[in-house]
């Protein structure tokens, strides 16, 4: 399994954000996990990637326990955290050259990777912009590649088409079923529910930090489903606007 | 005016929220820095001529400008004519206890002094906007040079730099060097860097240190990479110092300043690895006050006149056990922060924004 996760919680004080989630993904799929704003989504792919540290649960990525072995687990995942997680006094190059020896890779196989990432993402003109200085639309670009550069067997994505433009959003659907295809997992939240449903093979929504449906898309229309959990804000009386 | 009542309620309640919230030390330093200059005032003013009115009110003028960091992005949302945006900045910086303390310093010693003090701190468009500067060799490890490239940007580093280059055209200008200058400004050069030691993930923000904790990095990893960072950025200044030194006061003195240096060094790269674990704090580049924990910043200060005493008692075994209590002290706390942070890294990252 790519990802197992058992009983995940995580409280901050009083408050309990995720209250017990257990997923599993397997390799070669691409599964979104949904749901609405403050749901948990973003606390829960922090967890699996090892940006915070669960409450109570259990996290095994690739095989490896996330708690007993943090770099093992890092080695084999792609994150394009929330934040972006870019340091600003880099450029957008010099992310993926500082990353790529990092993950074992020799400097001429980065140089070849980053720029061929970052050609397909229309970036490459502008990869000497320190991250500081890039808009939000190249940060994110920058940090996808980051992401993929070591090819990795398991890639987390919290919201990675939101402030792309539609042609690099087109490339980076390709990549990522392309990655899929060859056996890696790929997990995604997004609130963009059209655009999940034509990517994703499973899916997970959840609510009040818990999951609350799942199963595979093409049974019933994800919009049918996610409704039927979320239901929408409805009754006020907007007369008066417009 | 009451249709802006209500925004300017809200900017003075941001204010002094933030002001008397918890874990706001930042500003508490920069307020008591500033009260520190008006002591001094006190004590100099009696020695400085009085300046003409005209100097007080640009030094305000740009003063203001630079302290009334409030927030920006809020007033500008809302439809308000150029006379209320004025009206906005001036409630701003009249609500900034800051102002009043400039003002006072102002008054008391200089118009001139807090303009210069302002122009650096706040105003410098190289400081505060980030502009780039030199990139640094290629060839240095990414990390490193990613860390050079945000400090030099520091106003820490820069007055490092600057005193640096003042003791060698001290040196170039009197070539009887007074010994006391010797050993006191490598003591000012750690002091006025401590900053950067004590708080290593400040210049990273939160994003940053995110990145280092999605990189294949052991925690010992992430913290022996800021220590080689730092051990650059502080060892140039000193090795220039030291430099100057040989070359005035002769061998024995510059051996001295050396091991002076290189114990300063251990110092914070220990005491700087075990705080910016366990008190960090969101760092701005044009402050060089702590604004992390007073008892570590205190701490910090009195380990680095350990090193300046010693070289100045004259007794070289004294100096050489204060080497080795640095080295000792550098081994054991650099270790020990390295396995801390894993553990930690939620509070580190909830601590810088």
């Amino acid at each position: 399994m790519s990802i197992r996760a058992a009983g995940l919680v995580k409280r901050f004080g009083d408050f309990t954000a995720v209250a017990g989630v257990d997923l599993t993904v397997e390799p070669g799929s691409i599964h979104g996990f949904l749901g609405p704003n403050g749901s948990g989504k973003s606390t829960t792919v922090k967890m699996l990637t090892g940006l915070r540290i669960p409450t109570a649960g259990t996290v095994e990525i690739n095989g490896i326990s996330l708690a007993a072995d943090p770099v093992a687990v890092k080695r084999t995942i792609g994150v394009l955290p929330e934040d972006l997680a870019l340091f600003d006094a880099l450029t957008l190059w010099e992310h993926l050259t500082l990353a790529g020896p990092l993950y074992g890779l020799t400097a001429a196989e980065t140089e070849q990777r980053a720029g061929q990432l970052l050609r397909y993402l229309d970036l490459f003109d502008e990869r000497h912009t320190e991250a500081g200085q890039a808009s939000y639309g190249m940060r994110k670009k920058t940090a996808f590649a980051l992401a993929l550069l070591h090819n990795p067997k398991t890639l987390f994505l919290d919201e990675p088409f939101e402030g792309i433009d539609p042609s690099s959003a087109e490339n980076m659907r390709e990549l990522l079923v392309g990655l899929a295809a060859k056996g890696a997992a790929v997990f995604i939240t997004s609130h963009i529910l059209d655009v999940v449903e034509k990517l994703v093979g499973t899916y997970s929504i959840l609510s009040g930090g818990k999951v609350v449906a799942s199963g595979r898309t093409g049974d019933r229309p994800l919009k049918d489903v996610y409704f039927e959990h979320i239901p929408r804000p409805a009754g006020e009386d907007f007369t008066w606007l417009g | 005016m009451a249709r802006l009542g209500p925004l300017l309620l809200s900017l003075v309640k941001i204010r002094w929220r933030t002001l008397l919230g918890r874990g706001n030390a930042e500003i508490t330093g920069e307020v008591l820095l500033l009260l520190g200059a008006a002591i001094l005032a006190e004590r100099v003013v009696a020695y400085l001529p009085q300046l003409p009115m005209p100097g007080v009110v640009a030094g305000l003028a740009v003063a203001w400008l630079g302290l009334s960091w409030g927030p920006e992005g809020v007033p500008g949302q809302f439809p308000l004519t150029r006379a209320d945006r004025m009206l906005v900045r001036l409630t701003e910086v009249a609500v900034n206890p800051l102002s009043w303390v400039v003002l006072y310093v102002s008054v008391r010693v200089s118009p001139w002094a807090p303009l210069v003090a302002v122009l650096a701190l706040f105003e410098w468009p190289v400081v505060k906007r980030g502009k780039r500067l030199s990139a640094g060799p290629s060839r240095w490890p990414a990390l490193l040079r990613k860390d050079v490239r945000a400090a030099v940007r520091l106003f820490d580093t820069m007055m490092a730099g600057g005193i640096a280059l003042m003791f060698v055209a001290y040196a170039v200008r009197e070539p009887k060097m007074a010994v006391e200058a010797a050993w006191i400004v490598p003591v000012v050069l750690a002091l006025s860097n401590s900053n950067l030691a004590l708080n290593a993930f400040g210049t990273d923000q939160g994003t940053g240190f995110d990145r280092y904790l999605l990189l294949p990095m052991t925690g010992a990893e992430i913290v022996r990479s800021k220590t080689q960072s730092l051990l650059v950025l502080l060892g140039a200044p000193m090795a220039l110092v030291s430099l100057a030194v040989f070359w005035r006061l002769g061998g024995a003195m510059g051996g001295t300043i050396v091991v002076e240096c290189l114990s300063l060094l251990l110092l914070l790269a220990g005491w700087g690895a075990w705080t910016s674990v366990h008190s960090p704090y969101p760092m701005r580049a044009y402050r060089f006050s702590d604004g992390g924990s007073v008892f570590y910043g205190l701490a910090a200060f009195a380990l680095c006149l350990a090193p300046g005493f010693a070289a100045a008692s004259g007794q070289w075994w004294v100096r050489f056990v204060v080497l080795g209590l640095a080295a000792a002290l550098a081994w054991q706390l650099t270790g020990a922060a390295g396995r801390r942070l894993e553990s930690r890294r939620e509070l580190i990252r909830a601590r810088l924004p």
